[in-house]
């Protein structure tokens, strides 16, 4: 690899990673303040859902849900 | 599923089955790896179990009470908000109570460094090489997390995957992927050890959870848009990779990433198609998530009807509790449901598209049908460690005394965490291995996209019709939602 090559892609990757950073820590933390976010993101909260859950095993209503049920 | 290979490699040198494969084999560790897991888990689980009596209306019962003694040294990063990335690893609550995953998030690191070293090293390969390699993939999983954690990411479900793919690509594509770096870079061994952690998870006892109307659902429409969209496919969008085919018609019917990562392990799709498919999936998640609750209160439908209709069509099973969440308590509890039952299928589907693949895909047209040795050769065994684990976890489920606590505690202590870590690793594996020109074939055309809203389209209409039959004309009365 040459050095402007390298240069080059080390530019690509501080960019990327700044971007990044903006992204997290600007942009997303002014949309989660907005005050309908911000309620929506409560209840979620209060409610015990994880949007990001891949399996039922982390949704922490389920257990909720499933005692319920049970009963 | 192949990194560099297709699956058609499998039918020119059919895999080693002599014994020595026990200890050499990536699937089998992946199920050794899993099995000391979940075994020292669930011993440390019944070591630590309390039972307490009590009388009730001169009834006795009997309280049972399970804890993991290994839960605080196993996590991951936590949520975060605002500009707080700190709170990933360190939070103080309203009370003053401190919470930290630290220990945790380190004591993943050594246990899966370690095994992992000792692994590789029984199974010849450089023990060393990977011992120097592991700390920087697992610290760009550790990053794919926090990316993951921040709040608005978690609610609109741009899951882990997605970052730990995304940032493994930034890394391959910019300054490359180090040749030091390659030995760590095991996203085979990875996934598999995680899906047989994730079987301890499907646990066959919820599957009645709703009765009849959820099974049909959740398991009868969902096998017809399986293979009616693989048909499809094949059939009439002709797409050449039968591999990239049954993986997207897999995650888009069945639940998403993780029956994307089942899946493309049985069937041994290469990496730009899980990557793909995870893409695709996660994108239309979004949209429908977004999108369902909406139509469903313009439509008129009731909570239970729209739930029961979410938690079959959505992807993700994060999406489906928070678009059932807009929509009403109830609407939530059916679809997170409908979903969980779902989520079960995901054993079930890994034998099968296995079975499939290895009797009719990767047979030779023109030679006679493989007798029972050679699918025993060619199956891939960790997909027996999934299925055996699910069927153990659920027999200790349902019947030892305080199973459903001994069981949940093993999960919810440790293994559901390292399954995630193992996911997260792949993932990041899957990035440092990947050029973006390698996915340009696949999307040329837009087959794949095409085949994602054939089979979406299908899918909507089928739950709804089923949904529809079950919960408002033939079990109305007996489920107690008749309008």
């Amino acid at each position: 690899m040459s050095h402007a090559s390298a240069v080059r892609r080390w530019s690509a990757l501080v960019a990327i990673s700044a971007s990044i950073l903006f992204i997290w820590l600007i942009i997303l933390p002014w949309i989660s303040d907005r005050p309908a976010m911000k309620q929506h993101l409560s209840e979620l909260d209060r409610q015990g859902i994880d949007g990001g859950a891949m399996y039922y095993t982390e949704l922490e209503v389920m257990d909720r849900i499933l005692d319920k049920i049970e009963r | 599923m192949t990194s560099e290979t297709g699956a058609s490699d499998a039918t020119e040198t059919p895999p080693n089955s002599r014994f020595s494969n026990l200890r050499t084999s990536e699937d089998w560790w992946a199920i050794w790896c899993a099995a000391i897991l979940l075994v020292v888990s669930f011993v440390g689980v019944c070591l630590n179990v309390s039972r307490t009596s009590s009388v009730e209306e001169n009834v006795e019962v009997v309280t049972v009470e399970a804890v993991n003694p290994f839960k605080a040294y196993v996590s991951k990063p936590g949520k975060w908000s605002g500009w707080h990335v700190a709170e990933a690893f360190y939070k103080v609550d309203d009370e003053g109570a401190v919470s930290t995953t630290i220990p945790g998030v380190i004591g993943v690191f050594l246990v899966i460094g370690i095994m992992f070293t000792v692994a590789m090293s029984i199974r010849g390969e450089s023990a060393v090489a990977f011992a120097k390699a592991f700390p920087f993939v697992f610290v760009l999983a550790t990053i794919s997390y926090l990316l993951a954690g921040q709040e608005l990411v978690k609610a609109y479900n741009l899951e882990y995957a997605l970052w730990a793919l995304l940032i493994g690509m930034i890394i391959s594509n910019t300054i490359g992927t180090s040749d030091w770096i390659k030995p760590a870079v095991q996203t085979e061994f990875f996934i598999k050890t995680g899906l047989v952690l994730l079987g301890a998870e499907v646990l066959m006892g919820r599957l009645l959870a709703l009765g009849i109307p959820g099974v049909f659902v959740a398991w009868v429409v969902t096998p017809v848009v399986l293979i009616s969209t693989y048909v499809f496919g094949q059939k009439v969008l002709k797409i050449p990779s039968k591999s990239l085919n049954m993986v997207v018609s897999a995650d888009m019917s069945v639940c998403g990433v993780s029956a994307a990562i089942a899946t493309a392990a049985a069937c041994k799709a290469k990496k730009e198609e899980l990557s793909l498919a995870v893409g695709l999936s996660l994108s239309f998640t979004v949209i429908m998530m977004v999108l369902m609750p909406i139509v469903i209160r313009y439509a008129g439908m009731d909570e239970v009807l729209g739930g029961a209709w979410m938690g079959g069509t959505i992807d993700s099973t994060g999406a489906v509790a928070v678009a059932g969440a807009v929509l009403g308590e109830r609407a939530l509890e059916v679809a997170a449901t409908v979903k969980m039952i779902q989520n079960i299928l995901i054993g079930v589907t890994a034998f099968g598209v296995a079975t499939y693949w290895v009797t009719r895909v990767e047979r030779d047209a023109d030679a006679p049908r493989p007798g029972l040795s050679e699918i025993w050769i060619r199956f891939p065994k960790f997909v027996l460690g999934f299925v055996a684990a699910s069927i153990v976890f659920s027999i200790l489920h349902g019947t030892l005394e305080g199973g459903p606590e001994i069981v949940e505690a093993v999960y919810k202590g440790s293994t559901k965490t390292f399954r995630g870590w193992f996911f997260c690793l792949a993932f990041v594996s899957i990035g440092l291995a990947t050029n973006f020109r390698e996915l340009a074939p696949y999307l040329k055309g837009g087959k794949p996209l095409l085949l994602y809203v054939w089979g979406q389209s299908l899918n909507l209409c089928l739950t709804l019709a089923m949904a529809y039959l079950m919960f408002k004309v033939i079990f109305a009365e007996a489920i107690g939602v008749a309008q």
